[in-house]
């Protein structure tokens, strides 16, 4: 049903995609699996007509298909459920589900909005969904009945092929159970489905054949019912890393020393009674649905955000942290979440990133030596392995993980006893993923501590000597460092 | 694609200079020899010798990713305020022309830092201000200075002042941790505050120096012209800004920032100027040339990544 030839997506200097080829048929339940940055989600949009590919060819049932945007794609009977959220906040379910197509309830230009609701009821109810209401507006739901909205309005222009891009990892039981239904409804009736997913067990049962991505290349497809998870895995990461990628140790107990003090921090609508210790040569995990506060919670802690009550207390001095300058004095450091806006300057050399928070211990009697600025920022590069052309390279033409490491080196230069790090590892590739990994034990093995804030179940399993879970704001639970600790377990308490 | 890139990297510097050259040569010859004689480099020079000066202090704030829109009417009221006390006492008129530059340039700075108002608008409004306070100290008409402070008028004492100007700015900018800060904030203000560059001061100082060195021109022309009025410095402030772009300065500041640019767009502006003049342009043409040039100069120049213009 959909044949795809020789795509190539190149962002800058990534190359994305390399020459995929993919055929799917009618009726058929593909599996999408691989790393993060293998190419997945890239492939996903461009068949949903969110991206354009750079060349190559795609058909759709012998036709050329070639949407230039979701709606072309719609047309063409191909919907996407994306991984980020896909429904309007301020507008009620009835209109996020037809959204784009009001036109069929308006009648000389009054929008019907009881008929509207009457068909979204229907629908909602087709699918087992009846407690959630058309009136009630998307900010109202629960991030899992936001994702169901967002597949009730996919189904609703009956796609001959579906992509299902990581939604299950945010559903429950109850959601995962409709999804599954669904899926099976829409092989039933002749339809196909790319169901993208990080939970290999899943991926095993419910699909038909398997499709492994690895840097942008298409590695294998392998059918569902001759595999194992150690397969696919094999096959997603390669056999040189499947060694040493998290950290190896299970049982090391973290020495007893409290580094640093958070009491009692409270925001209005996003963080609650936050109260928790970090301890010397602790990796503290934090983990918990995007809006659940812990992004704030790390700005917080860096002084970035003002809090409404609580305190930020370095122990050794028993100094306060309400600024970034406080922070700064004290020794923590920041590595943001979004790289290219809040973590280096795109447009400045990767020489003018790494020095700029050091300028202050470079600068001698009022002068600044061009040279040694040179040697240090080389210095700090070659440390982290950076490949780059040259140290005066604009950071705009690195790749995701080499812009990290610009970022992660800029801070390391400072030797800072705290890193407080959101989403250390998103959108790199596997190869530099494991160095920052390897980074992050040797940093923990000095005594360094670090505060890791990830929304990967799997990067906080296998780093973490505790991971706190937030929900809705609160400290929903803490675990310990274990090697049995399953991410079922976790997200139970996440949502 | 990236060799193309990096090509044009290597050039972009050299682009100025290159034009600066056309333009001597083009005006050369249509004004028949009489743009290089002896006479007429004097008086390009002690044109160029204000848009420089001034330049240097709009250079940091521009490199910040400001603007400061307010120089010609500064320029006015330092003059006038020069001019004034010296008919009480001439020692008082180089510091009163310097501090009303440095008390307004701190204004301007507070304005942007303390009250959030863009340096666009901020300055502007500034610029309509000043000309109003310029026109009530000029009693709307002129005001002649001391004829003891005649001697000061000398194309030397303007050199030395200049080069020490150029060579403290470059300094400061090249060889210590403010350029680098100021470089910082035009590319991205958020990623320098979380780098702990200190954002409100670096603007301050930056404003406060255009104001300063604004003050300090203030002076010099009150010494040339001999008299202060209320049309002082009108769109001085524009030619300044197009001095400082035409040099090669992005308008959106940023990394590609290079503080030599107020130097060659000077010259380049006021050869212009001169050579317009000299070749006998109609003046409406000639508002249209420089206004074009100036259009030219900061669309290639612009920074299409960092859409916020007005900061």
């Amino acid at each position: 049903m959909l044949k795809i030839k020789n795509i190539n997506k190149t962002f800058i200097t990534t190359k994305a995609l390399d020459n995929v080829k993919l055929d799917i048929n009618r009726g058929e339940i593909r599996g999408l699996a691989g790393e993060n940055g293998s190419g997945k989600s890239t492939l996903a949009s461009i068949i949903a007509g969110i991206l354009f590919p750079d060349c190559g060819q795609m058909l759709k049932d012998g036709k050329k298909y070639s949407p230039k945007n979701m709606i072309e794609a719609n047309n063409s009977k191909v919907g996407i459920i994306v991984q980020e959220l896909g429904t309007i906040e301020d507008l009620s379910v009835g209109m996020n589900i037809f959204l784009g197509k009001e036109d069929s309830f308006t009648k000389f230009g009054f929008l019907n909005k009881k008929k509207l609701n009457n068909s979204a009821s229907i629908l909602l109810k087709k699918y087992g969904l009846e407690n959630i209401k058309p009136e009630f507006y998307i900010n109202e739901l629960r991030l899992e009945e936001r994702k169901l909205v967002e597949l009730v309005k996919a189904l609703y222009f009956d796609p001959d092929l579906l992509i299902i891009d990581e939604t299950s990892s945010t559903l429950s039981q109850f959601g995962r159970g409709i999804l599954y239904k669904v899926i099976q409804k829409l092989k039933k009736d002749g339809k196909s489905v790319i169901f993208i997913t990080h939970d290999l067990a899943e991926i095993i049962t419910y699909t038909d054949n398997i499709t492994i991505m690895k840097d942008g290349k298409i590695i294998d497809t392998i059918n569902s019912m001759k595999v194992d998870e150690g397969d696919i895995k094999k096959l997603m990461v390669g056999r040189k890393l499947k060694n040493k990628y998290y950290r190896e140790d299970f049982d090391t107990i973290f020495a007893k020393e409290i580094i640093l003090s958070i009491k009692n921090l409270n925001l209005k609508n996003v963080l609650k009674n936050i109260t928790f210790n970090l301890h010397r040569g602790e990796i503290l995990g934090i983990g918990g649905l995007t809006n659940c506060g812990m992004h704030d919670l790390g700005e917080i802690i860096f002084g970035l955000k003002k809090k409404a009550s609580g305190y930020v207390i370095l122990n050794k001095k028993n100094n306060y942290i309400n600024n970034i300058y406080d922070a700064l004095n004290n020794g923590i450091i920041y590595v943001p979440k979004d790289r290219d806006k809040e973590g280096l300057m795109t447009m400045s050399s990767i020489k003018d990133n790494i020095i700029l928070p050091s300028l202050n211990s470079i600068q001698k009697k009022g002068f600044i030596s061009p040279l040694l600025e040179r040697k240090i920022a080389l210095s700090g590069a070659r440390e982290l392995d950076l490949k780059m052309d040259s140290i005066d390279q604009l950071c705009m033409y690195l790749s995701g993980g080499n812009k990290q490491k610009v970022v992660l080196s800029k801070w390391l230069i400072k030797d800072p006893e705290i890193l407080v790090v959101d989403c250390p590892t998103r959108g790199i590739d596997v190869n530099v993923k494991s160095s920052i990994y390897s980074l992050m034990e040797k940093l923990r093995l000095q005594g360094k501590s670090i505060i890791m804030i990830s929304e990967e179940l799997q990067e906080l399993i296998g780093m973490s000597d505790r991971i706190i879970i937030l929900k809705n704001g609160e400290i929903s639970k803490i675990f310990n460092r274990n090697k049995n600790l399953a991410e079922e377990e976790i997200i139970q308490y996440m949502i | 694609m990236k060799v193309k890139i990096l090509r044009s990297k290597k050039i972009k510097p050299i682009i100025p200079v290159i034009g600066l050259i056309i333009e001597i040569i083009i005006f050369s010859i249509t004004s028949k020899g009489k743009l290089l004689i002896l006479g007429n480099i004097g008086f390009i020079l002690n044109q160029a010798v204000f848009l420089i000066i001034a330049g240097l202090g709009v250079a940091l704030v521009v490199s910040q990713g400001g603007l400061d829109f307010s120089q010609g009417s500064l320029l006015g009221f330092s003059s006038a305020v020069a001019a004034i006390l010296s008919n009480y006492n001439p020692y008082l008129s180089i510091p009163g022309a310097i501090i009303t530059g440095l008390v307004f340039g701190i204004f301007n700075g507070t304005l942007v830092t303390i009250f959030r108002i863009p340096s666009f608008i901020a300055t502007i409004c500034m610029l309509i201000i000043l000309r109003g306070l310029t026109i009530f100290a000029t009693n709307s008409g002129s005001i002649p200075i001391s004829f003891s402070l005649f001697w000061l008028d000398s194309f030397w004492i303007r050199l030395v002042i200049l080069i020490i100007i150029i060579f403290m700015i470059s300094y400061l900018f090249i060889f210590t941790k403010i350029g680098r800060y100021n470089k910082a904030i035009g590319s991205n203000e958020t990623v320098a505050r979380f780098s702990g560059v200190p954002i409100e001061k670096m603007k301050i100082l930056a404003f406060s120096i255009a104001g300063f060195l604004c003050g300090v021109c203030g002076f010099l022309n009150v010494i040339r012209t001999g008299v202060a009025s209320a049309s002082t410095g009108l769109l001085f402030e524009t030619e300044v800004l197009t001095a400082v772009v035409l040099g090669g300065m992005p308008i959106t500041g940023g990394s590609g920032s290079r503080i030599y640019s107020p130097i060659i767009g000077g010259f380049i502006l006021a050869i212009l100027n001169n050579g317009l003049i000299i070749t006998g342009v109609n003046i409406g043409i000639q508002q249209g040339i420089k206004g074009g040039v100036f259009l030219l100069a900061v669309a290639l120049s612009f920074n299409r990544e960092s859409i916020v213009l007005i900061k």
